[in-house]
């Protein structure tokens, strides 16, 4: 429990800093082709990390159902995830970009809700209306200083 | 003067609402990510196989975005490059991580990412992006906001 806690604060510092990295590199270059490159050392550097850590054979002998999930998620995570998130820092920048990306856990109360029939209990409604709150001042700040 | 500002507004809306779809795919891979990893499914090797179908995509839509910036390569290799590495060291401890916690444990940490993006605005960006009171209100309304979803469940 205690590493998984350690792994996703690591995560989160690490996405914070990549955040940063891609909106410097947008600066000269296309959303697009910042996207392509950083997705091709990412893949690299996951595999080799990966063969380091599981060996070999995770990687083969999977059913067609987790290679369809996968790829499901690649076009989630990549197309209308990143592809998105890349322009969407190119004109709206970092500083509010972010946030957005981070009050993800309102759209998994919706899914839960609506699609789940799950019936929040009021801890997590009142963790979605300060989500809502907080996306709200964020939509209204439109200063920004752009180069 | 009045149009330029006009655009600079509906720029960064456009921007807002491709944020929002973003976040929106990102939790929906982040939930079916949390139903297929287990033992013989490592968070390294579904972090491996989503970004290889998610660059087959993303070039498929997109391979005319490598040419064109000629002139725009050199200064951005270290950023890009930096960049890769820094998501892969992301997206492998966050699909590892929920090796061990439930989705609904992890996601609310990883919400706190825009507190880390603000910090290393500061280190980076100074001079390009500002942080304005309200825009720093509102990423911690929302980071809270996810706490508090994250404390309910």
């Amino acid at each position: 429990m205690a590493l998984g806690v350690a792994l996703a604060l690591i995560a989160t510092v690490a996405f914070g800093a990549g955040d940063v990295l891609a909106r410097k590199a947008i600066n000269t270059l296309s959303p697009g082709a910042v996207l392509i490159v950083t997705v091709s050392a990412s893949i690299v550097a996951v595999g080799v990390i990966g063969v380091v850590i599981v060996g070999f054979e995770p990687y083969f002998n999977q059913s067609a159902k987790f290679y369809g999930l996968t790829a499901l998620m690649g076009l989630l995570a990549y197309v209308s995830g990143n592809l998105f998130y890349f322009h969407a820092l190119k004109r709206a920048g970092v500083t509010l970009a972010a946030p957005l990306i981070g009050a993800g856990p309102l759209f998994a109360i919706l899914l839960a809700v609506v699609i789940g029939g799950e019936r929040p209990n009021g801890m997590t409604l009142l963790g979605a209306f300060v989500i809502v709150l907080g996306v709200v001042v964020l939509v209204s700040e439109r200063r920004r200083v752009t180069r | 003067m009045r149009l330029a500002i006009e655009r600079n507004v509906s720029t960064v809306t456009s921007g807002i609402l491709l944020a929002a779809l973003a976040s929106a795919s990102f939790s929906s891979a982040g939930f079916i990510a949390s139903q297929l990893i287990d033992e013989t499914r490592p968070g390294v090797v579904l972090a491996f196989y989503e970004g290889a179908f998610g660059l087959l995509f993303v070039l498929g839509v997109n391979a005319r975005a490598l040419t064109g910036t000629k002139s725009g390569w050199r200064p951005a290799m270290p950023w890009v490059i930096g960049s890769g590495l820094v998501f892969a060291v992301a997206i492998g401890t966050f699909y590892t991580a929920l090796e061990r916690l439930p989705f609904s444990t992890a996601a609310p940490i990883v919400g706190a990412v825009p507190l880390a993006s603000y910090t290393f605005v500061l280190l980076l960006l100074r001079g390009q992006e500002r942080i304005t009171p309200r825009a720093l209100l509102g990423a911690v309304l929302v980071v809270g906001g996810v706490g508090l979803v994250g404390v309910s469940a």
